[in-house]
């Protein structure tokens, strides 16, 4: 439990990803199977164990601890975990402190009513930042910024492969993970994965300056519209149906209606439209990796779009919508599609090589994405969503509002979100401000007086049945703050609903 | 029991300017200009400036002269720890308090009764100054920075090794340890030395004098670089220690996993909310003041039946101190706090 306790008090403390990367790499450098594995569950939270809840917590701090004293620490630290973990008067115990392994077979197993005195006999085992992170763990609140996404990051790095890799291995890979630690050192082979749905890492497209395209050839080159939203790879084969995220985590049950209509065999590559609104979500397919049985990814892009065509008009079901080729004639042409991509609802161009492969992992040069040029508003910061773990500014996503006006004045509705990147803004005088303009916090949610103007770059709007607004910003990044504007200069929902396709 | 003629609380009363030894007519650690004063250590919060006469250390009289400029406006006295010297009616001596260089306890003797004022103190070694040394009393006056029962110091080697542990992980980034300059500094250049660290350790230029002083007194730092402001740190130090104050603005690049590693050392990093808030990457808890046990230990080595409580958290301290059968008594002093930790 030790190194896993001083890894995850560093991961807190960690000021960005690839400090993660490192302390994650490290530690499955000196951990052994399969407590590596099991850390990397817990980091994750892919583990299936009753809770650890506050009321239990308190009465397992009552048992032990002055409650004069409890309290006055407790108002001290705030958070409960961590003054049980912190006060606890550990007895002389015989038992040998647990490791991650340990911790997450144990209480897999345990029922709900016997937590406390497992996690009591433990806890005299261990010191106290050990005591914290047991306790955390037991509560299911590990949160230390480790995304899926930042785990394959890591194992990448530990076993000096690209990330392509792991991402291929990763539905199909589970606790303790043991083969894939040991190939990633280099003891043994690459874990096969075979007949499942699995994943295949996804192409991805250069941001392509507009000036590689000097001379599009329309014989060589097929465009489409970018489309936005998620990025999906639908995996059906051999009657199982998986849908995957672009970094490989299997994201099916966002997506049951899509499941129901996979009736086809094979790897489709495709992207679903705006956040979860059903009833405009179009799913746009556009390449096919594997048809049949046959992986057909060596195959140039002109013979895929083909296969892709029949497939589609195999399966018959409108849910599966073809990505249209986009025809042009020049440069002329491009420039002009690229303008009119936003009114078309697209968030941009791509030119593919017609005899490119499908290659999976970073760009190769084949694929060329030329984004739509933003555009700017001016909104107020509404709420922050901080990061797991974290009250930071920079990796917090904010909330955005534009002035609806109505008969009895001007109501701020939000249109949007956007993650706080330190580049553009002043973390520490944005924090003060959130500091000193709270009104009230709800979890991880700070919402702040409606004061202080944000300027956004967007790529379209779209309409949201669901939402207050009406509709909702895509593809929205803050560039700047605003200190010295007030907030009723913002734009308004009259503004914003022009823009609507 | 002695018969007590002049009970202390008669005598050593808590006033706005520090605590005022009546029957000698003199301060110990005034906050404000007094004709007398007796000093506990040269932290700034309890060595100020202006006084017309100081008694206190050697060193602490070494250390003022550094910080100030000038001790007091008559030559100050320099006592030898256990030298008695008479104040008006009072036997004053000084006894280690194993807080910084130079720091003691004022052993007060009047009246009967003798009453130890600690000023700020650990218990743990420290390389750099003696070890406190519990002096039997009547009254025991405690500092109460660390005094709730949450801060419990762990073993200051292991944090330090976790330092070290840390730059085998960031071989290529420079470790930015947050110290203030007198105390903290010395001790953390210390305890990376005994932990076998033996490559120049590099200091903010504010840090040179204090540290040249503890050397002329005896403590060993081993080699030491003093940073020259026009250095561009990240070409040039990846991979070397550097201490700093912890408010330092230096001309290092910032960007996560390639700047510096911001270490910081101290006893209130022990709380996550606090290690958190500070930018801090990896936080040691590593304090020059006695934690929660530290203090009962104290209590009851010096075996006074009473305690008086001068700076800090002194409610659960006196709730704590009164279910185990002291005497407790919180003075509320204002004006300490906030240097060395």
């Amino acid at each position: 439990m030790k190194l896993f306790a001083e890894l995850f008090d560093r991961l807190a403390h960690a000021p960005g990803d690839d400090v993660r990367v490192e302390l994650l790499a490290d530690y499955f450098r000196q951990t052994p199977d399969p407590d590596r594995g099991a850390a990397l569950s817990l980091l994750l939270d892919k583990v299936d164990f009753p809770r650890l809840s506050p009321a239990m917590l308190r009465k397992l701090g009552s048992r032990r601890l002055d409650q004069t004293l409890f309290g006055m620490s407790k108002d001290f630290i705030k958070d409960l975990a961590e003054t049980v973990a912190l006060l606890w008067p550990a007895r002389v115990s015989n038992r040998i402190a647990p490791g991650p392994d340990e911790v997450l077979a144990t209480l897999s197993l345990a029922p709900r009513a016997d937590l406390p005195e497992i996690i009591e006999a433990w806890l005299d085992t261990i010191g106290p930042v050990e005591r914290w992170v047991l306790l955390m763990v037991a509560s299911r609140r590990l949160r230390a910024g480790v995304t899926p996404d930042l785990m394959r990051r890591a194992l990448a790095a530990f076993g000096g492969v690209p990330v392509t890799e792991i991402e291929e291995l990763w539905d199909a890979l589970e606790r303790p993970y043991s083969g894939l630690f040991q190939w990633l050192e280099g003891r043994g082979g690459r874990p096969t994965v075979t007949g499942v749905a699995r994943f295949h890492a996804m192409m991805r497209g250069h941001a392509g300056p507009p000036v590689m395209l000097s001379p599009p050839d329309p014989s060589a080159f097929l465009a489409e519209w970018i489309w936005r939203g998620r990025r999906l790879q639908l995996s059906a084969r051999g009657g199982r149906r998986k849908i995957f995220s672009e970094g490989g985590d299997e994201v099916s049950a966002d997506y049951p209606e899509i499941v129901r209509a996979m009736n086809f065999e094979g790897v489709l590559d495709a992207v679903v439209s705006a956040a979860g609104e059903k009833a405009e979500s179009g799913l746009r397919v556009f390449d096919v990796l594997v048809d049949g049985a046959e992986d057909i990814r060596d195959q140039p892009l002109s013979a895929r779009r083909e296969r892709l065509g029949a497939l589609l008009a195999r399966i018959g079901d409108p849910v599966f919508e073809l990505s249209p080729e986009i025809r042009f004639r020049g440069p002329e042409d491009l420039r002009r599609l690229h303008r009119e991509c936003r009114e078309r609802g697209a968030g941009g161009l791509i030119l593919k090589r017609r005899d490119g492969r499908y290659i999976s992992g970073p760009a190769t040069g084949d694929w060329f994405r030329w984004p739509s040029t933003p555009r700017i508003a001016e909104a107020v910061l509404m709420y922050m969503h901080h990061a797991r773990g974290t009250r930071t500014a920079i990796g917090a996503e904010a909330t955005f509002g534009v002035w609806r006006h109505a008969a009895d004045g001007p109501k701020l509705v939000s249109v949007g979100k956007a993650v706080l990147d330190g580049s553009v803004i002043d973390a520490g005088r944005l924090e003060q401000w959130v500091r000193d303009n709270t009104i009230r916090r709800h979890g991880p949610v700070t919402e702040v007086v409606p004061a202080l103007v944000v300027e956004l770059a967007y790529h379209g709007v779209d309409r949201a049945a669901r939402r207050k607004a009406g509709l909702v910003l895509a593809d929205v990044s803050a560039t700047a703050i605003r200190w010295e504007k007030p907030a009723s200069d913002a734009v308004t929902l009259k503004d914003l609903e022009r823009l609507l396709p | 029991m002695r018969p007590r003629a002049a009970p202390p609380e008669s005598w050593l009363l808590p006033r706005p300017k520090g605590l005022y030894v009546v029957p000698g007519d003199f301060y110990i650690d005034p906050t404000h200009v007094v004709d007398t004063a007796v000093i506990t250590h040269g932290h700034g919060d309890h060595a100020r400036p202006g006084h017309r006469r100081v008694a206190a250390t050697a060193e602490t009289l070494a250390i003022m002269r550094v910080r100030l400029g000038k001790t007091s406006k008559e030559p100050a006295t320099a006592l030898r720890f256990g030298e008695r010297l008479r104040i008006g009616d009072v036997s004053v001596w000084l006894a280690p308090a194993g807080h910084v260089l130079g720091s003691a306890q004022v052993v007060l003797e009047y009246g009967g009764s003798r009453v130890v004022v600690s000023g700020d103190y650990k218990r743990r070694a420290d390389p750099t100054c003696p070890a406190f040394e519990p002096v039997p009393c009547d009254v025991f006056v405690t500092e109460a920075t660390f005094g709730l029962p949450l801060f419990q110091h762990p073993d200051d080697a292991e944090e330090t090794g976790r330092l070290l542990r840390s730059m085998e992980i960031f071989p290529d980034r420079p470790h930015l340890v947050g110290a203030y300059a007198l105390g903290k500094a010395q001790r953390m250049i210390a305890l990376l030395r005994r932990a076998g660290y033996e490559r120049a350790i590099h200091i903010h230029p504010s840090f040179a004098p204090l540290c040249d002083l503890y050397q002329r007194f005896g403590v060993p730092l081993g080699a030491l670089k003093t940073l020259s402001p026009e250095v561009t740190m990240a070409e040039t130090l990846g991979g070397e220690i550097i201490l700093a104050p912890p408010s330092a603005p230096l001309a290092m690049p910032m960007e996560p996993g390639r700047g510096p590693v911001r270490v910081g050392a101290s006893g209130w990093l022990r709380v996550q909310s606090h290690s958190r808030k500070q930018g801090i990457e990896l936080p040691l808890v590593i304090s020059d003041h006695a934690d929660w046990n530290e203090l009962f230990r104290t209590f009851e080595d010096v075996g006074a039946p009473e305690i008086w409580v001068t700076h800090g958290r002194e409610d659960a301290i006196v709730h704590h101190a009164n279910s185990l059968g002291f005497k407790t008594r919180a003075l509320r002093l204002i004006g300490y706090g906030g240097e060395d930790e």
